[in-house]
């Protein structure tokens, strides 16, 4: 069974990021909005009752992290994920609680979002900005990081990339100076999206081509669980790698018929000829190189595919015309939002929201949350 | 001169004539009706002396699969106007090539690309030509994003609004 859960919040935004306890959206007119996710909760509970409730547990509280007892209860009534297949909640978002600030940007030069650490990333079309999201000022203080039309940033143990076109791949290690040295890096020169997977940091030169970096991390002092970032350095693998493996699942592919490309951690989605391939990748380090494991044919897609982010047992595939959740295996495609988008983003790294994405169209944001086949624990 | 061959040309020919003695062509003067060549229908000039070739390889007509089609019902004529338009407005970028789309981020070609691209031709006496593109090419995903100058004339003018420029500026049109 492929069910997802889904709630609107309408409005005219251009991006969301959920972080904490809240969810930041961009506003066209250039705010920053942010609604407390109780209140969004709250509002769902009071106008859709126990479903609702059982809604918001499942888009804001994965494993039933955060949630109340009356959530973890409401969850447990509706275990028929039938209930949320028909189901559309939308609430009214100027009438939700939130705070605004001016970004000092127009909205449609923000290019990307990334919050971390209390610390909210601008990429924009004239550089990389960041500025502290504590504080009561009307406007965010912005710094500018980086002086290039920057088109998205990433952040693992303290190491900012950000891929700036043909500026490269920037990368400010140490960024919160917990090794006490904050420096920057260009490892590579051209960059259009990365992502980072585990210990390595995956830059993407297009939409299906892509190199792999080995990165090299410090343990930070007075906290030993916890390491840095500090170098990266090339490594022998990316698409040629990937696609010889490939080529012993389908023989005449090759990298023109490829549509696009991600990974999810060390799992990488390959969309070509109608078909998604998963293939996990494994680092060792006694050799020195990552090697791909066995490829597999999860599932198919239609259209032009414009993005695709991880969410639950499958990812959420942007096209041209809509937003669906494909579910691995299952090869059922669940259409999300039905029209353009300006962003999908998930948040597979986050404990609490692992099971969120959230899509921005024209007049509303799509919450959206994969259901389990089967009931956790919710403890 | 040579005769073009295509039948479909022909009878976009034709429909042009017809607009013009109707009266539904804008007011493109002489300029209105493309002439006939062997690599398809040159127009122009412009007031600026641009002189414009829709090209057989970029229409429906073509079987070259690796270039943009234009829409079918976006004809030659159209494609000029909107040439001239971008013209007379100078929505040209640093290279300097320049691109239109129509109100509202509207398709103009065959697999839904909503931008036109329009290169200058490297010799200056040959004439321009252009083609809809789109960012989510493979390995198109910079040189088919217009710069973002051009991008924000395009919502001060209000032909797209804050959601679509943010679309176009994130290489997702």
């Amino acid at each position: 069974m492929t069910a997802v859960a889904s709630l609107r919040i309408s409005g005219q935004f251009v991006d969301a990021f959920v972080y904490r306890t809240q969810l930041y959206a961009v506003t066209t007119t250039g705010k920053l909005r942010a609604y407390d996710v109780s209140d969004i909760e709250e509002r769902a509970t009071r106008e859709h009752g126990e479903v609702g409730r059982a809604l918001t547990y499942h888009l804001f509280h994965t494993k039933g992290m955060g949630a109340n007892e009356q959530q973890r209860a409401a969850r447990l009534r509706f275990t028929n994920t039938d209930a949320f297949d028909k189901l559309t909640i939308t609430l009214e978002g100027d009438e939700l609680p939130s705070v605004e600030r001016e970004i000092g940007f127009p909205s449609y030069e923000v290019l990307d979002v990334l919050i971390y650490n209390d610390r909210l990333y601008l990429a924009t079309d004239t550089g990389l900005w960041s500025a502290l999201l504590r504080g009561a000022a009307r406007d965010l203080e912005l710094n500018e990081r980086l002086p290039y039309r920057c088109f998205s940033a990433k952040v693992s143990r303290g190491a900012v990339a950000a891929s700036c076109g043909d500026e490269g791949l920037n990368v400010i290690f140490d960024d919160f100076s917990w090794l006490g040295r904050t420096r920057k890096d260009v490892p590579l020169p051209r960059s259009l999206r990365c992502s980072y997977a585990s210990l390595g940091l995956v830059n993407y030169t297009s939409r299906s081509s892509f190199e792999m970096l080995q990165g090299e991390t410090r343990q930070i002092p007075d906290e030993p669980s916890t390491s840095a970032f500090v170098s990266f350095s090339a490594s022998d693998f990316g698409t040629a790698a990937l696609l010889e493996r490939l080529q012993a699942l389908i023989e005449d592919l090759s990298v023109e018929k490829i549509d696009y490309i991600f990974n999810d951690g060390s799992q990488f989605a390959v969309f070509a000829g109608g078909l998604i391939i998963a293939v996990q990748t494994q680092y060792s380090q006694g050799e020195g190189r990552r090697r791909s494991l066995t490829p597999r044919i999860v599932a198919s897609y239609e259209g032009n595919v414009v993005d695709a982010q991880p969410l639950g047992g499958g990812m959420v595939v942007e096209t041209h015309k809509a937003v669906s959740f494909v579910h691995r295996d299952v090869n059922r495609a669940v259409e999300v939002h039905n029209g353009p988008v300006s962003s999908v983003r998930s948040f597979p790294r986050s404990y609490r929201y692992q099971e969120l994405a959230v899509a921005v169209g024209e007049h509303c944001l799509t919450l959206v949350a994969a259901l389990r086949d089967r009931p956790h624990s919710g403890r | 001169m040579s005769l073009c061959r295509s039948h479909d040309q022909r009878a976009l020919l034709f429909r042009f004539a017809a607009n013009e003695r109707r009266g539904n062509l804008p007011r493109l003067g002489s300029m209105s009706i493309g002439r006939p060549c062997t690599a398809g229908l040159e127009f122009g000039p412009t007031p600026s002396g641009k002189m414009y070739l829709s090209r057989n390889d970029h229409r429906c007509f073509s079987t070259d699969s690796r270039r943009g089609h234009w829409a079918d019902d976006f004809p030659p004529l159209d494609e000029f106007e909107l040439f001239a338009q971008a013209d007379a407005a100078d929505w040209q970028d640093s290279r300097p090539h320049l691109w239109g789309i129509r109100r509202g981020l509207v398709a103009l070609g065959k697999d839904n690309e909503r931008i036109a691209l329009f290169r200058c031709p490297s010799n200056a006496p040959h004439p321009w030509h252009g083609y809809p593109v789109t960012a989510t090419a493979p390995g198109r995903e910079l040189a088919h994003r217009p710069e973002p100058p051009l991008v924000r004339r395009w919502v001060e003018s209000g032909l797209i609004d804050a959601f679509q420029a943010g679309r176009v500026n994130r290489g997702r049109v």
